[in-house]
């Protein structure tokens, strides 16, 4: 009887020591299985720390404005794989010109309060834009003498600080300072015989600002990821997180890159010089022609064949 | 003896009808630095120099009938020549210029311009309209050689009388 008892307890004693050991797996597998059937109570706590950081970034993601939350947004074309490590992108982001320029706004101060300065800086930086105005002209030359007209209009953009962005046979690119571009204007055109000529400015004051906004926010949204991952403590949740960081640091950096152009295209008009060929052939339907057969036979193509046909 | 006179009459007749059609609507001196490609008509006058810049005369009756141009005074072939060259020609306008023929009657001197397969060439265009006539006056060639033969264009173009 007592064996039979003592037995009964050996068994039932390896039943809570399998119990035990089943449990132990279970938990081990945590990392690998997703999610746990069961946690131990120690286990249960570590986890419930970084799953609370999880969420919470969760919720930033979900309580931005949709701009904001296609920076969290798990498409497939998130690129993930090989995740940068913190370190490194802090390092590409310094490496980066665009870091140092004024539109950033993504100023720290001493005491730690990154998201005033950036909205402080934005704020003033809006203010001191004012209208944003994009200066384009185009003039169409008759063709003659081209190459010596070319190098006229490449001498006067460089007197202006202007540079030639392009060049080919029939066409000059010319940037120039948006504040001499009237001038440079009317004296590319006094180059030669002007065929067309025209000008625009476009307003993109709306399209700077919204960007400056979509910036401001993104920074502000990694600002909060940043201080998220250093209190997250599994590899996994901080992989995430750093999933996410990477994503609105790409936005960014993209936001960023879309400011330069537009700070460049401001500053600097664009003029193209075009030399355009015309022939009779290409007159539109709808233009006149003087019907005068001898009128069309003017012009240095029978002239310099006149001496042929009198032979 | 009225046979006579009337054969007389007719032959006089007959020769200054001959003598009016044949007779030049215009005068030019040949510059030395150019030849006569071929002895001028009434209507044409067509010379060069040795490397290709090209005179030529014509005249183009404008009036009454069929097959001839209708009249326009002298603002409307030139403004008519001028765009035809810029906008369909492709022709850049350098400068245009009143002139005066030998004889004092008023022209228009439109110089032009245009590149072709890549090398600039010039394009002289003078234009005098009388009642009955549109004459013009061109020369061209490449740029560095119509440069060289430019006193020798003007010399003709200042030398040229419109007759009719």
């Amino acid at each position: 009887m007592r064996a039979n008892i003592l037995r009964a307890m050996i068994v039932l004693i390896g039943l809570v020591f399998a119990v035990l050991s089943t449990t132990g797996c279970a938990s081990t597998a945590e990392y690998s299985y997703s999610p746990p059937p069961e946690r131990t109570p120690a286990a249960s706590s570590h986890s419930y720390a970084e799953q609370t950081v999880v969420e919470e970034a969760e919720v930033v993601m979900a309580s931005a404005p949709p701009e904001r939350r296609r920076f969290f947004g798990r498409s497939d074309d998130s690129g993930q794989g090989q995740q940068p490590r913190r370190g490194e992108q802090a390092a590409q982001q310094e490496a980066t010109p665009m870091e140092a320029t004024p539109i950033d706004g993504d100023l720290v101060r001493p005491d730690g309060s990154r998201e005033d300065g950036v909205a402080e800086e934005l704020e003033q930086e809006e203010l001191k834009r004012g209208q944003l105005l994009i200066y384009t002209g185009q003039i169409t030359l008759a063709i003659y003498d081209v190459r010596s007209t070319q190098e006229k209009a490449v001498a006067l953009v460089e007197e202006m600080d202007g540079y030639i962005s392009q060049r080919t046979s029939n066409q000059v690119i010319a940037r120039i300072p948006a504040a001499s571009f009237r001038t440079a204007l009317e004296e590319m055109a006094a180059l030669g015989d002007v065929l067309d000529m025209n000008w625009e400015a476009q307003d993109v004051s709306e399209e700077v600002r919204d960007l400056d906004i979509r910036l401001r926010n993104a920074l502000q949204l990694r600002d909060r990821l940043e201080s998220l991952l250093e209190r997250v403590e599994s590899v996994e949740d901080a992989l995430k997180i750093e999933e996410q960081l990477e994503r609105i640091t790409l936005e960014v950096e993209r936001i960023r890159g879309q400011l330069l152009s537009f700070e460049d295209r401001i500053a600097y008009s664009t003029i193209v010089l075009s030399f355009r060929p015309k022939s009779v052939v290409q007159v539109p339907d709808d233009d006149f022609l003087l019907p005068f057969p001898w009128l069309h036979q003017l012009g240095l193509e029978t002239l310099l064949k006149a001496p042929e046909g009198r032979r | 003896m009225n046979y006579f006179k009337s054969g007389f009459l007719g032959l006089v007749l007959a020769v200054l009808l001959m003598g009016s059609g044949c007779a030049s609507f215009y005068e030019i001196e040949t510059p030395q630095e150019m030849i006569e490609v071929d002895g001028h008509d009434a209507r044409t006058y067509v010379a060069m120099t040795h490397d290709g810049v090209v005179l030529r005369a014509r005249v183009i009756p404008q009036g009454e009938g069929r097959n001839v141009t209708p009249q326009g005074n002298h603002d409307f072939w030139v403004s008519a020549i001028r765009e035809r060259m810029r906008t369909t020609g492709g022709y850049a306008l350098l400068e245009e210029k009143e002139v005066e023929s030998a004889n004092g009657w008023k022209g228009t001197r439109l110089e032009f311009g245009r590149d072709h397969q890549g090398a600039p060439y010039q394009y002289w265009m003078t234009l005098f309209v009388t009642e009955d006539n549109i004459h013009i006056v061109d020369a061209g060639g490449r740029k560095a050689r119509f440069e060289s033969a430019q006193d020798a264009v003007e010399r003709a173009l200042a030398s040229y009388e419109v007759l009719r």
